[in-house]
């Protein structure tokens, strides 16, 4: 994979995103997905994860935003394949990583929460700019 | 009405594979915009949407199409396919399906389908699995 810069590398940068309150509330009203396990602190004490919990997808952007960013666009065919492992506390400083596996194309992608622990894991096939049909049968 | 107050929720037994659930006309508009870089910062893309706000689209379409979905869902997994960029201003068709269903260790696996295209472009293909929990 070539990078914005032009460079091959086996690792993109990595990419933080301090999950704040705030920034959980406005990810809330881009998706519309007020789920109070997300912003009410009482609620979220009586669920098993006692504090509220960052959407799923924010952490997933993270991910994704590094990737585009570091390639100056995703391009066209690549498939981000990931499990969420671990919730997100809102307030966790979260890192997103991308290592080289197996081919150019292949890299092993994750979340890792403040302790190490990966929140998300799966992998990145990078597209070959090849137009995507538009087939909704994937 | 079984009195268990399942029925003021979308229930497993519910979804049919293979049914479009919801459509949605989705306008990469300046509030998006200002709401995605306040979480995720600004960098030099000019007027390139961020493949990271498709997702967010993705999320939004699959909410709305999903009001009544009951506590205690899990999002389990999710494969994204990215299609050609997407530029502000730009408005994208949106429309999100039922794709399978299962009983797995005694767990009720749903996967929606989630396809933002601008014209007859596709920007992103979607699968969102979940553990549905009612």
């Amino acid at each position: 994979m070539k990078t914005a810069d032009g460079c091959e590398r086996n690792e993109i940068p990595v990419g933080v995103l301090e999950t704040t309150s705030e920034k959980t509330r406005l990810y809330a009203e881009l998706t519309e997905d007020f789920n109070p396990i997300h912003l009410d602190e009482g609620f979220a004490a009586l669920t098993p994860f006692k504090v509220p919990i960052v959407h799923g997808t924010m952490g997933l952007n993270l991910i994704v935003d590094t990737i585009d960013r570091a390639m100056a666009g995703i391009p066209p065919g690549t498939v981000v394949d990931v499990r969420f492992i671990k919730p997100v506390p809102v307030g966790a400083i979260i890192r997103a990583s991308a290592r080289r596996v197996e081919s150019d194309q292949r890299y092993q992608i994750d979340i890792e929460l403040p302790d190490g622990q990966r929140a998300v894991d799966g992998t990145c096939t990078i597209g070959s700019n090849e137009p995507v049909p538009g087939n909704p049968d994937f | 009405m079984n009195g268990d107050g399942r029925e003021q929720w979308l229930c497993f037994d519910d979804f049919r594979p293979g049914t479009v659930l919801h459509r949605l006309d989705f306008v990469l508009d300046d509030v998006r915009r200002g709401q995605w870089e306040e979480i995720y910062g600004s960098s030099d893309r000019g007027s390139r949407v961020p493949a990271g706000m498709l997702v967010a689209a993705m999320m939004q379409i699959y909410i709305q199409a999903t009001r009544r979905r009951p506590p205690g869902n899990i999002h389990a997994g999710q494969l994204l396919i990215f299609g050609q960029p997407v530029f502000w201003g730009n408005t994208l068709d949106g429309e999100v399906s039922c794709e399978e269903k299962s009983l797995r260790n005694g767990r009720r696996w749903l996967t929606f389908a989630v396809s933002l295209r601008k014209g007859k472009q596709e920007a992103l293909q979607g699968r969102i699995q979940t553990i549905w929990a009612l």
